[in-house]
């Protein structure tokens, strides 16, 4: 099945990083770890990585970047105290599942 | 009944094809299509996010102020676990984030109202309890006056310094509590219908909106209205959700973006038009307890949390901004680059001169456009090329640039419509200072290179239209910026380079003195340029590939809008010019050799349309 997105680990350096005509012409999405996703087979997404130098991972790759993370995240809240997770605001993160 | 003669004055006119060169709003009948049509301008259908400057320090849960190119960023808390409470405050200026001086108290969960030169932050959380605190804001420092008459966090907010809102939020618990600043005291007013925390609000004291937060449980989709008296249920959000950010300027005019549903953490934005919500483009990074500020045409998302504290800010556009485009026009006879050139709306009466070519040759051609056809006119007296270039067809300048071996000129020459005349020379010989701003009669130059020794230049002159002044020098020496101004007086210098790397920055002349102001989206040198300091674009420019960006200059800050077909540079002498509403881009530098290319801009473009009459 072709695929949908494509990934690509970029950090992101303020104004300019994404500009408004590209984010006319494409959507963008970002994940922990500095995992980018844009669409797969596009000239505007092609062009974009090349622009911000993004190093392109497939899906599992970036996964395995994005899960690396929360699981640090998640450990860190696990190892607060009984009191600081019972806070009303104070969330576990959550895991994150990249499509295809 | 009314009729379209009564209130337009005339009958559509019926053709048997669709006219030439419509006007914009024009109707027509196409009596072989058997169609009414009309001229439409071509707009955004939607808004969109695009990246800003990142805040110094990632914050979530802060407080904020101000609109989407003069915000304000106060308080949070800069790491999640275990949450420390922050004091810092940072100001925006469309480009990037400063530190300014501290909130008294550090805290989280706190709310803001106003501008970057008067703000109120008020409530919040200090990591032990819930604050009734409220602090005013001049544009300098923090000064703590009447609080609150509740404490309150994680709630929504509206208004302005003067006369601002604290509306719900955590008490504990759940409140539904309304208090109403009016620059000396708090009283409270009409209560939500539903008590809640870690919603969002805008708009003014007298017509606000608040949406989402909790409970009920586990985050609610819920809206309501304030009039100035009462709160009203409205319409919910597509995606309920809570820890929302909100920009908008009334109760019929919001924006809600990102957020999270304990979890997941959403991007989603959503638009209020006055009776329902609709889904538009999302954030680029999903996050909750982020801040937000601005309208519904445009707005600023900062900071938040995704699985760790961001600093990221985003810029949101929206629907209906006119869609300028390049077209393809008529080639120029002589190849070359680093020329100048001179127009006055519209292109079709665009003159170039001179211009460099490979192995150091120099160009003395004269073109002018009508439009359709390039035509070549009477020679510069001097062939030379990276020049300064400006005025229009019928009174132009030419002043500067580079002779071939073994460098730079002085010289000036002054066109009058029909033969160029030597007048004085600059105090500082140079080339490739970057367009000549104003007319064959005032006009400015600023930066350069003279050579040999090769050096670049810091120093400007002004032309009275007989002799070169000194003024004073640019801050940052460079050479290959992208000039626009009406007069010698007043001007915006964008980009350039000393040498690698390119620059970004932006000088302002005010007849006196340089500042600096907005930074180019994307650095650059040898760009093309026209326009004000109020209203000017920027496109093309060197590195290999040459550069298709175009930007515009709103006066306060650079924004990028549709590329050129082809990139290229050495443009910034003058092969481009005009203004944001029209411009070209005539022969310059391309990816391997001089180019004859044209490419004309239209700021605003326009198709005709069919009315469905079904």
């Amino acid at each position: 099945m072709a695929k949908t997105y494509q990934y690509c680990v970029a950090e992101n350096w303020g104004k300019g990083f994404i500009d408004h005509v590209e984010s006319q012409r494409i959507t963008f999405a970002s994940f922990p770890g500095n995992v980018w996703q844009v669409p797969a087979y596009n000239k505007h997404g092609n062009l974009w990585i090349a622009k911000v130098a993004g190093v392109v991972k497939t899906k599992d790759e970036a996964q395995a970047i994005v899960t690396a993370q929360v699981q640090a995240a998640q450990a860190a809240w696990d190892a607060q105290t009984d009191e600081e997770k019972a806070d009303e605001f104070n969330t576990r993160p959550a895991d994150i599942t990249l499509e295809d | 009944m009314a009729t379209y003669i009564g209130t337009h004055g005339s009958k559509i006119q019926n053709y048997t094809t669709d006219p030439d060169n419509p006007n914009t709003g024009e109707v027509w009948y196409n009596a072989t299509a058997k169609t009414l049509k009309f001229q439409h301008p071509n707009t955004t259908s939607a808004g969109a996010w695009s990246s800003g400057g990142n805040l110094n320090t990632g914050r979530s849960t802060l407080g904020t102020a101000g609109i989407y190119t003069a915000a304000l960023a106060f308080g949070g808390v800069p790491a999640p676990a275990p949450p420390t409470m922050s004091a810092l405050t940072e100001s925006y200026d469309g480009i990037s984030w400063t530190e300014v001086n501290d909130l008294n108290t550090a805290r989280r969960r706190l709310e803001g109202a106003g501008t970057t030169t008067a703000a109120l932050g008020f409530g919040g959380y200090n990591g032990t309890a819930y604050l009734a605190i409220n602090e005013s804001w001049n544009g300098s420092n923090w000064t703590e006056t009447t609080d609150m008459n509740n404490t309150r966090g994680s709630f929504a907010s509206a208004g302005t310094q003067p006369a601002a809102l604290a509306i719900a939020g955590f008490g504990p618990p759940a409140i539904a509590l309304t208090e109403l600043w009016n620059g000396s005291n708090w009283t409270e007013v009409g209560d939500l219908n539903t008590a809640r925390y870690s919603l969002a609000g805008a708009g003014i004291s007298t017509s606000a909106l608040v949406f989402g937060g909790q409970p009920p449980t586990p985050v609610t989709a819920i809206t309501e209205s304030y009039n100035g008296t009462n709160w009203t249920e409205v319409a919910d959000l597509n995606t309920a959700r809570m820890t929302l950010a909100a920009a908008g300027s009334s109760n019929t005019s919001s924006l809600a973006f990102g957020g999270d549903a304990d979890p997941p953490n959403y991007a989603n934005t959503e638009l209020w038009n006055g009776t329902s919500w609709s889904e538009t483009t999302d954030l680029s990074t999903s996050r909750r307890e982020l801040g937000g500020v601005g309208t519904t045409s445009n707005a600023l998302a900062f900071g938040g949390y995704t699985t760790t504290i961001v600093a990221v800010t985003e810029e949101w556009t929206g629907a209906g901004a006119p869609i300028g485009a390049w077209a393809t026009g008529t080639s120029v006879n002589t190849a070359r680059t680093s020329l100048g050139s001179a127009v006055q709306a519209p292109v079709s009466t665009a003159m170039i001169y001179g211009g460099n070519n490979p192995g150091g040759a120099v160009e003395g051609e004269v073109e002018q456009y009508n439009g359709s056809n390039w035509t070549e006119i009477t020679d510069i007296n001097t062939a030379r090329g990276s020049g300064s270039g400006g005025g229009t067809n019928t009174a132009a300048l030419y002043s500067g640039g580079y002779l071939g071996p073994p460098g730079d000129t002085g010289i000036v020459e002054s066109w009058n419509g029909s033969s160029w005349t030597e007048v004085a020379d600059l105090n500082t010989g140079r080339y490739a200072t970057g367009g000549g701003v104003g007319s064959n009669t005032a006009n400015l130059i600023a930066g350069g290179i003279t050579t040999p020794p090769f050096a670049v230049r810091s120093e400007a002159e002004q032309w009275n239209g007989s002799a070169w002044t000194e003024v004073a020098d640019l801050n940052t020496a460079r050479y290959g910026t992208g000039a626009a101004g009406a007069t010698y007086t007043s001007a915006i210098f964008a980009g350039g380079t000393a040498g690698p790397p390119n620059y970004a920055l932006t000088e302002q002349w005010n007849g006196t003195n340089w500042t600096e102001v907005g930074d180019l989206n994307t650095a650059r040198a040898t760009i093309g340029s026209g326009g004000t300091t109020t209203s000017a674009i920027v496109f093309g420019g060197g590195g290999e590939p040459r550069s298709t960006a175009t930007e515009l200059w709103s006066g306060t800050s650079w924004t990028e809008t549709s590329d050129l077909n082809t990139g290229r540079a050495d443009l910034g002498d003058g092969g481009g010019t005009g203004s944001t509403s029209s411009a070209i881009a005539a022969a310059g530098s391309g990816n391997s050799a001089p180019t004859t290319a044209v490419e004309e801009w239209s700021g605003s473009t326009i198709t005709t349309k069919t009315i469905d009459t079904d």
